[in-house]
Parts: structure tokens; sequence; C-alpha cells
């Protein structure tokens, strides 16, 4: 019979023993989870975290189903990876370059990518580095595309997506998207929605020094493409479409401001076979993208 | 605490009936929301329970396939109320927002009562709701959405589902699947070709007690988000694989290796492979043959090698309460050491019977010539053969049968009849042509049984025309098994205690033109 030697190797399950703290929500997970058990963020953020110095910063892109997000998000990762008014972004990790591939790739097709699913295990997430000219160190930002639906879904019925609470209470920034051309239509679901995102801030940190209501607020009026007076005063627009949104920032957030942005030339809505209806960009003339995050990070003293 | 539901039960059985609320869960522009939510629900159903659909509501890409015709998937989960979520998702409709298609989610929201008339087998549920037209999608929702109440009721045990699954599957790959079934971890099923089915077989092979404790999603993708037990894949993907090896889930192929047909009397052998293959996973050692299933895993196909299957659905039949999944294990192995004693009883007995088929016709359902017996007796009010005694000494002893035994053998019977098969089964056909035609016919005769107007005009026209083409004597059969099928329904209503006069005009009304022309 032959013999074989066979290493112990039992001290490997002393890693798992040390748990990792979820970097979004806080709990405790086993070394090898890729995701948190409990609010399914990326368990990568942890990991990479607790190799840097400086602890990654996070910034929130928020709005309505269909505002834009993804879209927003994936063309401002692609612009600034290519360096832009002298600022330039660099992914951290394989994951943080699949928003930007997925939504440049669907515009080159001529498509808007697919709809973010409710799901936050799918949702794509982004750790990046952002080194502006006139900084000497670069900064960490964190930054997922969140699905609309689950936003809303955890404004109206508190806690049921915890990862949405758990960043957006450690958040330093936010943008939300307002469709621009939807308020332009005289419809009032953007305001009243994005009024709704604003109370649920004000409530999640009402801290008098450090809650929400001192911490930047980028207002996009996305879409802006479909109504060009948009681009000309966002201020005066939103004070004259969104009434409500204007005065709700007025009063709860000292430091806001309103932009617009738009990424499609033109739209279509076109018939696919087994799709049904669709709208699809004619051309990509992407308008006022890095502007909103340039003052969001200055705001932020990045 | 007690459960809601509970206690909301309790106080329905003073006052009946229980009504099935329901609610839908889609992409929509509602007045309060726009995207994937609850877009309409029944004034029953509860705030805790609402939140908990809009978690297990699946959205947008959720759903196995993305092709309209295959994109469907059958839910069943647990609410905090005690209530049972059954649900349907299909691909229907436009998104709101010009994205494709919507996936559309029908919830009913069931209490422990009216699902325990359904055998605690939502499939069941859900094929008499669709049957009375309750799970048709809506292109606009409406905002709100009524209660409604649910007639019929369905077998504790299919047979002939499990019949499938065995000759599907084969015993030891039901063994190791139950097995994993029963652990905590979700189970996650491939190479499946029927996942309706398949599910239902699972369910079949579980005591009605146990059922309710099963959530499954045939047709969803995983998501820790919808923590469904048993979930159907249609492909081994390579995000199946990353849960298989991070271990939050049981991947088992069902489907039998290439070259190698799948045998209900297997013996243990083990007939299908189980788990991811070696190549796929890394981590799993070959073919996980080497083990057999232990537990009520174990049991099962100890029972379906043993050719047993008899027992196993009579013991499946009995009512017992308390059996959960946590402790079906424990009375497997109980039950299998009671095997053997059971397997040399039934010998002496199966050497009685006629070893030739053709001396005793059985059909495929199930049904046997004893039937036809047991008929006349049902008609004719007398004692019959086929209420055998449970013993031989029971009949030397008392010669008679009794009361007990004779509603027991009724009651079987009943069942028969009810899973008969179609004529067109039944009956020799010659030619392709003429089964076509009494394929059709079946659909029509049932469709029209079950109150369709337009089946029953279909079948004036078409049982004339079909007495001219194939002659009197096939359709003499069908005529008899129509008219059985018809005193089964007639015979359901009289042992539940509802009355449906719709369904015994719509039986009348076929039988008449049946049997009109004499």
């Amino acid at each position: 019979m032959s013999k074989s030697m066979l290493p112990m190797e039992s001290y490997r399950l002393a890693e798992f023993a040390a748990q990792i703290p979820c970097y979004i929500c806080g709990e405790e997970n086993t070394y090898d989870a890729e995701m948190c058990h409990c609010c399914q963020a990326p368990m990568a953020l942890a990991h990479q975290a607790n190799t840097q110095k400086i602890r990654p910063r996070m910034v929130a892109a928020i709005g309505a189903s269909g505002v834009g997000k993804t879209v927003y998000l994936g063309m401002l990762l692609d612009m600034l990876s290519r360096k832009m008014r002298g600022m330039q972004i660099l992914a951290r990790g394989a994951f943080s370059i699949t928003l930007q591939q997925t939504a440049i790739a669907a515009l080159m097709r001529r498509e808007f990518p697919n709809k973010t699913p409710n799901e936050p295990d799918q949702w794509n997430w982004m750790h990046c580095q952002v080194s502006m000219h006139e900084r000497r160190n670069a900064a960490e930002l964190i930054m997922p595309d969140m699905s609309g639906d689950a936003i809303l879904e955890e404004v109206d019925h508190p806690h049921t997506y915890r990862v949405i609470r758990s960043f957006l209470e450690k958040c330093a920034g936010t943008m939300i998207l307002i469709d621009a051309s939807k308020l332009m239509e005289g419809c009032r679901d953007q305001d009243y929605f994005s009024m709704k995102l604003l109370s649920y801030l004000s409530e999640l940190d009402d801290d008098p020094k450090r809650g929400w209501r001192h911490r930047p607020v980028a207002l996009i009026l996305s879409k802006a493409d479909q109504c060009e007076r948009c681009f000309d005063d966002p201020y005066e627009f939103a004070r004259q479409h969104a009434s409500g949104l204007w005065q709700h920032c007025n009063e709860r957030f000292r430091n806001h401001q309103f932009f617009a942005a738009g990424v499609a030339g033109s739209c279509v809505t076109r018939y696919v076979r087994g799709r049904g209806r669709v709208v699809a960009p004619l051309r990509v003339e992407p308008r006022g993208i890095v502007e909103p995050f340039e003052w969001l990070l200055k705001q932020m003293k990045v | 605490m007690e459960c809601a539901y509970y206690k909301s039960a309790h106080h329905a059985s003073r006052n009946p009936p229980v009504l099935i609320e329901q609610a839908i869960f889609t992409s929509a522009e509602s007045d309060h929301a726009v995207g994937y939510h609850l877009v309409a629900r029944s004034p029953g159903v509860d705030e805790c329970d609402a939140r908990e659909l809009s978690v297990w509501g699946p959205s947008h890409d959720s759903l196995e396939s993305s092709s309209v015709a295959t994109a469907a998937s059958v839910n069943f989960f647990r609410l905090p109320s005690g209530a049972y979520c059954v649900s349907k998702t299909l691909l229907a409709g436009e998104e709101y927002s010009g994205r494709g298609l919507r996936t559309y989610t029908h919830c009913l929201i069931v209490s422990p009562p009216v699902l325990a008339r359904f055998a605690n087998n939502p499939f069941a549920l859900l094929r008499a709701a669709w049957a009375k037209g309750l799970l048709r999608v809506c292109d606009a929702v409406p905002s709100q959405l009524v209660p409604f109440q649910l007639a019929g009721r369905a077998a504790p045990v299919d047979e002939g589902l499990i019949g499938q699954l065995v000759e599907n599957c084969g015993a030891s790959t039901i063994g190791r699947l139950i097995e994993a079934v029963l652990k905590p971890l979700p189970v996650v099923l491939i190479g499946v070709r029927k996942p309706e089915a398949t599910v239902a077989g699972i369910l079949n092979l579980l005591p009605l007690s146990a059922r309710g404790e099963l959530s499954f999603a045939t047709g969803l993708t995983y998501s820790p988000r919808r923590p469904f037990h048993l979930l159907i894949s249609s492909e081994e993907s390579a995000e199946l694989r990353r849960l298989y090896r991070q271990q939050l889930v049981t991947v088992i192929d069902v489907a039998p290796p290439v070259g190698v047909q799948a045998s209900p009397s297997v013996g243990g052998q083990a007939a299908a492979s189980v788990g991811v293959q070696a190549s796929a996973c890394p981590g799993v050692a070959g073919r996980p043959s080497a083990t057999s299933p232990t537990g009520w895993g174990g049991y099962l196909a100890d029972c379906i090698g043993r050719d047993a299957l008899a027992m196993l659905v009579e013991q499946l039949r009995d009512r017992k309460e308390g059996l959960h999944l946590t402790n079906l294990n424990e009375l497997g192995e109980h039950l299998r050491r009671e095997l053997p004693a059971y397997t040399k009883a039934a010998r002496p007995r199966a050497a009685a019977t006629p070893a030739n088929p053709s001396d005793s016709p059985a059909f495929a359902n199930g049904a046997s010539t004893t039937d036809d017996d047991f008929l006349a007796l049902l008609l004719a009010g007398q004692p019959h053969a086929e209420a055998e005694p449970e013993s031989d000494d029971d009949a030397d002893t008392t010669g008679i049968y009794d009361e007990t035994d004779h509603a027991a053998a009724r009651k079987v019977h009943l069942q028969r009849l009810t899973y008969r098969q179609a004529p067109s089964v039944l009956i020799e056909v010659e030619s392709s042509a003429n089964l076509e035609r009494l394929e059709k016919l079946d659909d029509v005769v049932f469709d029209a049984m079950a109150g369709d107007e337009r089946a029953l005009e279909e079948m004036n026209r078409l049982w004339p025309q079909l007495v001219t083409e194939l002659g009197p004597d096939k359709l003499e059969e069908s005529r008899e098994q129509y008219l059985r099928y018809s005193l089964a329904i007639w015979e359901s209503c009289l042992e539940d205690g509802l009355r449906e006069p719709d369904r015994a005009i719509a039986s009348l009304q076929v039988l008449s033109i049946i049997f009109g022309e004499r």
C-alpha cells in the first residue's frame, strides 16, 4: 500500500474566524463571501477599502425609474476615464468597469441599456480613483447604479432595501436625476418623486452639522436634449416646471444646484420583434455630463 | 406569536366562505409609483404581506427564459400573515418606458384551509383559477382587484405525476433530489425538460402537511432577495457555477447521462446524474453515486426501486398532521426499516394476480376493469368485488363488506374516475388522422363540460360528423368514457358537498348531444 503525505492546512480556517464587515451596511461576513449576506453589496468594496490608507467616499446617483441613471453614470465614467476638464477616473477592480462597458456598448448599438433589475445583487457598483489637476492626492469614490424601482420602494416603505438606506446614510453627496422632458410635458410625477427623495434624505440624517441639510445635492435635469430651454437656465426651468422640488431644495438643502444634462441627440420609438416597443437613441451627443459631478466633488472637498 | 392569518382563518371557519385575495406585481406607471411595484391588490391583502410581495416580486430579466413563448414561472412561498402566495409570472405586454417586455406576476394569496382543499398543491389551485379565467393578463391593470372564491379540490396524490417523475429521473436521482430539498441550502435543478411537472411531482412525493413549507419557483433566476428553496435553471451558467462554488446553492442535474435510460426500477443504483458535472464544477468528485440517499429521500428511492409505489402513494394519501420537512428524514429512516417486511408480504399477493396483462386490462392512468365492476356497483347500489378487504382474515370472518370498506373503495374509485384519461388515449385507432380527430373531440368535450359555450357549439357540429366518419363502434367507446367522466363530475360534487349547477348543466348538455341521436 502506498503512503502519501497530506499537509495540515487547518490553519486556513482561521481566515474564516475573522469576519469582514460589509463596507456599506457593516454586517459581518465570512472571508470568502462575494456579496454581503445582508445587503448584497459586493464584499470587494470592503476588501479594497481595507487596503487603502484613505477610506473611499460614497456618491449616490438616484432618481425615479427611467430617468436615465444608468446612461448618465455610464457616459460620465466613459468621459472621465479619458480625462476631461482636468479630471480623470481610474476604475479599481474589474467589476467597476461593467457599468461603463454595458452602457456604452448599448449606446453603440443604438439602444439604451437594459432596465436595472430590482435585485441588489444584480446592480453594478463602481469603485474608482478620481484625480483632479489642482489636487495632489487622488480621492477614492464608490458609486452604485441602483434601480429606480428599488429606490422608490425604499422611499415609500423604509427598510425594504437595506443596501439603499445604509448607502445613503453614508453618502457624502448625491446627484438626483429628474426627467426634464416629462416636466416639460406638464407631468407632475417627476416633481413628486424628487420631493419624496429629498424628504427621505432629510429624515435619514437630520444631524444639524453633518446631516443631509449640509451635504451637497446636485439636481440634474436629465434628457435635456428633448427640451433645449432647460440648458439655458436649469434653475429657472426647475422653478417653473418643478416648483415643489425647487421650494423644497431652497427650504431644506443649503448646498444644492440645478444642472441640465443630455446623452442622446434625439430618440425614436421602434418596434422590435419579441421585445415590443423600444425607445432608441438616434445619435449620441453628451452635454452637461461632467459639470454636476465636478461641482459635487468640489463641494465635497475631494 | 399567533399568526394573523390563523386568527382570521379561525374566524372564517365560523363565517365561511374563505376568499382568495389577489395582487399584481409588474412594471407600470400608476398614481403612486412607476416601475416595478405592486400595481394592484385586493382589499384583504394587509400591508405586511403587500411589502413581502414586493420583496419577492420578480422584476426585469428575472425569468430564466427571455422568449415570450417559454418564459413562465409558477412560484410559491409563505407570507408573514401565515397565508400562502401562489403566483404565476409571465412576459406579458410592453414595459411602460419602452424598454422591451414587462415581467408580469399575478399573485393569489391563499389561506391555509383553502390550500389544504387543493391538497396543499399550488399547481392544482392555479389550474382551477386558470380554468375559471381568473388569471388573465390585464394590459391596463385595474387599480383595485376583488377577492374571489374558488370551488373544487384536488386529490392528495397524483400518481401520474409521480410516475412521470420516476420515468424521467429514476429512483436514485429522486432520492438525492428529495434528500437535498430537505436540507437548508437552496436547490437548483438543471436538465429539467418539464419544470412545472417536475416540481409538481416532487411536491407529490411529500406528505400533505409538509408541502406548504417548500417554497419554489419553476422559472425564475436565483436571487438572495427571493429566497426560494427550490429553483429550476434552464442551463448550467457561469453564474450558477459561481453560486455552487460559493456553496450558496446545491445544484442537481436530473437529466439522465447520454446513453443511459432512466429507469424506475434501479434499486438504488444511480441511473441519472446528480450534482453538477465534475468537469464543470471543481469540488464535485465524480458522479455522486458512491453514497446512496438517506432519510426520506432514501425511503422514496427504496420504494421506487422495490416497486412499492402503491404503498408509498397510500401513505402519502394519509392526511397525517404534524409532519414537517424537518422531521421527514427521521420518518423516512423508520419506514425504510419496515420496507423489507412489506415487500415480502406483497410478493405472494402479487403472484396470485394474473401474470398476463391481457387477463386484467390496465390503462395508463391506473384504471382497470375492476373499475367497471365498481361502476356497476355504484349504479346498482350493490356490494362489489373490488372492495377487497384489508386481509384475507377479514374476508373470512365477515363474508360481506361493511360500510367503511365500501366508502373507502368508493373514494378510491372516484379518484380514479376523476383522473381517467381521455378516450383518445384509451381507444385503439388505426390511423393517425383518426387519432387526431378523437383528440380534438376530447378537447372539445372536456372544454364543453367545463362550461365553454363555444366548445359546446363546436361539439354540436363535430359529433355527427365523427359518427359518420369513424363509425358507431369507435364512438360507442368514446361515449362510454365521456359518460364516466360526467359521472365523476357528478360524484365529486356529491362528495365535496359543493353544488355546482353550471358544471352539471354543461355535462348534461354534452350528454344530450352524444346520446341525442339514439
